[in-house]
């Protein structure tokens, strides 16, 4: 596909003065500015799928629907399953042999709220930590018009263990995924929710409120004495931080949604819902891909279907695809020898969907100007938090992009137990700009880097 | 107000016994004299350091023989003595090839520079002896909005932990700082609120239910659905769809009692709410009760729904709201366990059941209702106490807006509030109003305002800068939170408004009204944990190892909740009772329920709940040793290291807490004990302490420490009384040691054991304690460190105090009624 993408969304300066007018233009420019100075943005994504993948062994019958690749390093020969991804070759690196430290602790089924946390859920009371992403999305925030588009199947945050989101807040809290593809498109590009209204409305109040007590607190500071003085400064402080950080945010009142071509428009099925799995799932991948053209959002993660087992949306798409059980019954036979194949079935179903994501994503340049493409400024984490059913080691990963911000590809590489899976995240987090750390990572992988 | 740091040099001299208590000379008993810097020690300087940094040279940069001795003054300078009392302590200089330093020389350099360099500190810290503008605490906040609406939820989840100030307090304005984080999470936490409690949506559909069998048979971790509670035998049933998801909801159930005798075991019960997330159970406990009587009984509790862990609509293998009726007397009794036992169905086919043993105390389900959203009347009471019902609301919108922000913020802000301040809210509210769809909606972002102002979230007593009296406002508010921790109520702002509460015999009326209130044990909470730092035995882990006995599960970590709550239930006895603060120190009674009695090894307590206990009748010594703070497990476990005692930590506890003495901290580099030589581990605590001690750079300091820490080691980490040690040597194995209690104390007195240091410190140490309480419970009192100036009033309250007996509540009157509880 050779698809390069309109440049219709792009903001260009003038478009933006005939919109908006220049009392709040002047503010909005010193985005568009920034924007400009940093050079690319660096994007970063998670894609997650429960219960595992096919394993077999090597010389076995059945080795063709292994889901990790016969070979190592450079020399490496995709199987049947991963397939797909063979025209991404130089676009992609498999990981195997990684996990979570802590979260091999609990059981198998129990892991999906960690994937991008790795911490240990059972022992601190279903309490989970901040996810990976949410780590990036703080660090961007303000610079676009979401902080980070969270999504899954099956909506919502579910329950601990059988959780339907990705994604968890700075205190550990599970941010709500979407799942209805009007209702994402209407967000990004379309007139806002009543969610949105009301957060509008609320953000000009917060501005007026601020300036007021403001005011108060400064006719306040003159009747105190020296230390009361200083303890006023700070609230002082604390409000001016806040207001300005207010009116960062009403900065994207101001700025137009962006537009998308018809061709874009066309691609999209709004109407797609999760009872036909390859569209609905090709619409999220697509969503992804528009947001991040568009520069609505640096970070974006999709669980594909969630650990709920029986009332999982995602967990029905084996049956609706036809290609057998629900998916913890398909996941279950795996060592099984009628249950290899539909499982290999399954798993080459989500490495398709991932490849034609890869494709839209190189097909499209990373800015109005730029010669690299998405894809190159975005690092991409695909994978599931147990290798087979239930066992929480050697996840099955594949690390996409990025090749702008430093990553190299084409290798499957091998790692021994004593790698915590939080160093890949780590060294995804440090090429984004984010930071060099992660959860209980021991430091970053050199090998993933030109 | 300036302190002249060399007067206060001299004011130590002469007040040697007040300044053991706020400086804490390393070693108590020993001179209090200062050595003479001219004197004494700028000799030993001169001989031995004048050579490298003096008028010749200056190694490293530093120059001695100048170097300002007005640390206060000067914070370069102290900057600099901080170096070389490092330097000394270590060991470091003189340097190796030089003349040492004797051992006396040593001490009187230090003997100097620690004192020199605290007062320092101390000075520079001191904000004149006022009050600095306090903003509420994230417990205070929790309780001032749960008192303002009336309602009960969650307002200060995730909220970034409060700074303790140096004395440990939570309630120090100095250490309360304020960020636009902490301010992002008030408008949050104010906008989450107020869309609960002014509600716009019409009457919502209530949910009732009823149920005499539990509608699933079996629950996670082997539990089985019954109406005769056991062990892993519950009442359990599971509401699909029909519960609500906020509000309050109402309880009631039908219980039957068997008591197998009387005054023996008693059935608790156990009420819980939540939910089934798959394999595991999310709940939390909404009532516990003993039930003392044999029979039929019927109750209701009420809940608010939010604070309960709720299920998502539409997701989750058993969805629904859960609630759980359990007998919680099995999980720790010894009495009548339940057995599993194999039994043939009435379908032919084998199952296992839970059956109870002998004199198993009986709880049998009848039904239970279930109710909610449960209200008295739409919009609730909540909503109606802001948007009061009124003629008004209709036809003159602005008027009514007044009355109803008039009366907020005057209650929000604890204070009456003049025509300009409502106007302005007023004003705000009709900008807003055209942007928002209704009234409600305008109105919440109005009290959200009044929520962010520094008058509602900071205690603010508006002075420049001279002290002054405090309004009757200000000085109800400084009341309520500190008996309270939360704003004034009705009748303290109606004693406010007319001035009566400065009346002291009004005054003592209320401070026993408020003592007696339930919102007292917010106060007896927090102060006690601040005071004793009751969370360190939360920073310990048991080595069950050790200690097998010591529930590994934490999620049933009972035993550890009970420990926890000890010191909190004795010292509320104490108030409530208004008993003497010698109690702490040694009792005749001990706070107990079932599963501490069992731990101390207590016969006879029946029941979840505390109650004094009279040691009297106990008589065996490790009971009769009980009584008193320190054979508390909770401070005996926080001073532990998990596996066993920790005589250092035990010492520092008892000077700190009890003696505010605190013993300096330990120079770096000190090695810990347990991680040195692996010979050493073997080896008695004596023994080890012994080698530690060869250093003398060790063995000053830990004069004043060991022997204290000694006389404790009748009890193991656990707080369990002992007659020898075990001890876990780096390998894993364990091996005992005998036991040893014969200590000396820092003014060479010999004492052995718990008794005798429990004597000691009733009489020799008598009136130190009686201070440091007094000091303690004022520091929290006002919500401040205390300074120099406070000394008068440290020494007036202490007399009374001991005079009084120390008695606990007396002493609550006296603070109040003090000059500088009064002012600002």
């Amino acid at each position: 596909m050779s698809h390069i993408a309109s440049r219709s969304w792009q903001l260009n300066r003038r478009s933006f003065l005939r919109g908006t007018g220049v009392a709040l233009a002047l503010p909005a420019l010193d985005v568009m500015a920034k924007a400009k100075t940093v050079a690319e943005p660096r994007r970063l994504a998670a894609v997650y799928f429960p219960f595992g993948v096919s394993i077999q062994k090597e010389k076995s019958e059945k080795a063709e629907w292994g889901w990790f690749p016969k070979g190592e390093g450079r020399n490496f020969t995709f199987n049947k399953s991963l397939r797909p991804l063979e025209a991404y070759r130089d676009q992609v690196t498999v990981l195997g042999g990684l996990s979570h430290p802590e979260v091999r602790k609990i059981g198998g089924h129990d892991s999906g709220d960690t994937f991008l946390t790795g911490c240990d859920l059972l022992s601190r009371n279903l309490h989970n930590t901040q996810s990976m992403d949410q780590v990036a999305a703080e660090h961007f925030a303000g610079q676009t018009r979401f902080d980070s588009l969270v999504m899954s199947t099956d909506g919502g945050v579910g329950e601990p263990t059988r959780s339907s989101t990705l994604s968890y807040n700075l205190y550990g809290r599970p941010i709500p995924a979407l799942n209805q593809p009007q209702q994402i498109f209407d967000r990004l590009f379309g007139a806002g929710d009543p969610d949105t209204n009301r957060n509008r409305r609320r953000l000009k109040s917060s501005g007026s409120m601020l300036d007021l007590v403001m005011d108060d607190a400064g006719k306040l500071r003159r009747r105190l004495g020296k230390f009361d003085q200083q303890k006023i400064d700070e609230y002082l402080d604390s409000v001016r931080q806040v207001e300005k950080r207010v009116a960062r945010a009403q900065q994207w009142i101001g700025i137009p949604k962006p537009g998308l071509t018809d061709a874009d428009r066309e691609r999209l099925q709004l109407d797609a819902d999760s009872k036909v799995p390859t569209e609905y799932v090709a619409t999220m991948y697509e969503l992804m891909h528009l947001a991040f053209m568009t520069d609505s959002t640096r970070v974006a993660t999709y669980q594909i279907a969630s650990m709920g087992d029986a009332t999982s949306l995602g967990g029905k798409f084996p049956q609706l695809l036809g290609i057998g059980k629900h998916l913890h019954g398909l996941a279950h036979d795996w060592n099984k020898a009628e249950g290899v194949e539909p499982l290999g079935k399954w798993d080459r179903f989500l490495a398709e969907q991932f490849a034609t994501f890869l494709d839209r994503m190189c097909n499209t340049p990373a800015g109005p100007e730029s010669d690299a493409t998405l894809l190159d400024q975005t690092t991409i984490i695909y994978g599931c938090s147990n290798s087979t059913t239930h066992t929480n080691k050697n996840y099955p990963l594949v690390l996409a992009g990025g090749r702008g911000l430093g990553f190299k590809h084409g290798q499957y590489l091998k790692y021994g137990e004593d790698t915590p899976f939080a160093n890949v995240f780590a060294t995804m987090l440090e090429q984004t700009g984010v930071t060099n750390h992660f959860a209980d990572s021991t430091g970053n992988l050199p090998e993933l880097l030109a | 107000m300036k302190f002249d740091f060399f007067t206060t040099l001299v004011l130590r001299v002469f007040l040697p016994c007040l300044l053991y208590i706020l400086w804490g000379l390393p070693v108590l008993g020993q001179t209090a004299e200062l050595p003479n810097f001219e004197h004494e020690v700028k000799p030993i300087l001169a001989k031995l350091c004048y050579g490298c940094h003096g008028a010749e040279k200056q190694k490293g940069k530093l120059r001695l023989d100048t170097l300002s001795i007005n640390l206060h003054e000067d914070s370069r300078s102290a900057e600099r003595w901080h170096e070389v009392r490092t330097v000394i302590n270590l060991g470091e200089m003189p340097p190796e090839n030089e003349t040492k330093l004797t051992t006396d020389e040593r001490r009187i350099i230090l003997d100097w520079l620690n004192p020199t360099i605290e007062l320092a500190e101390k000075l520079r810290q001191s904000k004149g002896g006022r009050v600095v503008l306090r903003r509420l605490n994230n417990n205070e906040y929790q309780n001032t909005l749960s008192d303002l609406f009336g309602v009960s939820l969650d307002y200060t989840r995730d909220f970034p932990p409060d700074g303790a100030s140096p004395d440990g307090m939570l309630n120090n304005g100095s250490s309360l700082q304020m960020s636009d984080i902490q301010m992002e999470f008030y408008i949050a936490a104010a906008r989450a609120a107020l869309d609960r409690i002014i509600v716009t949506k019409d009457e919502p559909k209530v949910f009732r239910h009823q149920f005499t069998k539990s509608t699933d048979g079996g629950f996670p971790d082997g539990v089985q659905g019954a109406n005769d509670l056991g062990r892993h035998r519950q009442f359990i049933v599971r509401m699909k769809n029909d519960y609500p998801d906020q509000g309050m909801f109402r309880i009631r159930t039908a219980l039957r009692v068997e008591l197998p005798k009387e005054k023996g075991p008693v059935p608790r019960l156990r009420v819980r709410v939540g939910y089934r997330p798959d394999t595991l159970v999310d709940m939390e406990t909404l009532a516990e009760l003993d039930l003392h009587k044999s029979g039929e009984h019927e109750f209701e509790f009420v809940g608010r729904i939010e604070n309960f862990p709720l299920p998502v609509r539409g997701q989750g293998k058993f969805p629904g709201l859960v609630v759980i009726l359990s007998n919680a007397y099995d999980e720790f009794s010894q009495i009548g366990k339940t057995q599993e036992r194999e039994i043939t169905g009435d379908d032919g086919k084998k199952k296992k059941i839970w059956e109870h043993g002998m004199g198993y105390p009986r709880l049998h389900v009848e039904w239970l209702e279930f109710e909610g959203p449960f209200f008295e009347q739409w919009p609730p009471e909540e909503h109606r106490r802001i948007l009061f019902p009124s003629h008004l609301r209709e036809k003159r919108e602005k008027a009514y807006i007044r009355k109803v922000l008039k009366s907020f913020l005057s209650r929000a802000w604890r204070r009456p509030v003049n025509r300009k301040e409502v106007r302005q809210y007023v004003e705000f509210y009709q900008k807003l109003r055209p942007g928002f769809p209704d009234l409600e909606s305008t109105l919440r972002e109005s009290l959200v305002m009044a929520l962010i102002a520094p008058d509602f979230l900071y205690l603010l007593e508006p002075a420049a800068s001279k002290p002054r009296p405090l309004t009757s406002h200000e000085f109800a508010s400084r009341l309520s939170y500190f008996l309270w921790n939360s704003m004034p109520d009705k009748e303290l702002r109606t004693m406010a408004d007319t001035g009566r509460l400065f009346d002291e015999a009004t005054l003592s009326t209320q401070v026993t009204r408020m003592i007696n209130d339930e919102r007292a044990s917010r106060f007896i909470d927090s102060y006690v944990e601040q005071w004793l730092d009751i969370d360190a035995m939360n920073r310990v882990e048991v080595d069950t190892k050790v200690h097998p006995e010591f529930p590994r599960n934490k999620r049933i970590d009972h035993l550890r909740k009970v420990i926890r709550r000890e010191p909190i239930e004795f010292f509320g006895e104490i108030l409530r009772k208004n008993l003497s603060a010698e109690h702490f120190i040694r009792s005749d009674f001990v706070m107990l329920n079932d599963t501490l009695a069992r731990h101390y090894s207590f016969d006879g307590v029946h029941g979840g709940a505390f109650r004094p206990v009279p040691i009297k009748r106990q008589s065996d010594k490790s009971k009769a040793n009980r009584g008193g703070l320190l054979t508390q497990s909770a401070i005996l476990l926080g001073a532990s290291t998990g596996g066993d005692s920790h005589i250092i930590k035990r010492a520092v506890f008892l000077r700190e807490r009890l003696l505010d003495d605190p013993p300096d901290p330990p120079p770096p580099n000190v090695p810990d004990l347990k991680t040195a030589e692996p010979g050493l581990a073997k080896l008695s605590i004596r023994e080890q302490l012994k080698q530690h001690n060869n250093d003398t750079a060790c063995s000053d300091c830990h004069r004043g420490i060991d022997g204290w820490g000694l006389a404790m080691e009748e009890y193991d980490a656990l707080g369990q009384w002992r007659t020898e040690i075990t001890r876990k040597l780096p390998d894993g194995k364990l091996i005992k040691l005998p036991l040893e209690t014969l200590a000396k104390l820092p003014d060479g007195r010999e004492i052995d054991g718990m008794e005798s240091l429990k004597d000691y410190l009733l009489t020799e140490r008598r009136e130190q304690f009686a201070r440091a309480f007094v000091v303690k419970l004022l520091t929290y009192a006002l919500g401040r460190s205390l300074e120099f100036s406070d000394e008068k009033h440290i020494n007036a309250l202490t007399k009374r105090f001991t005079q009084d007996k120390m008695k606990v509540q007396s002493l609550v009157q006296s603070i109040v009624k003090s000059e500088v509880f009064r002012t600002k």
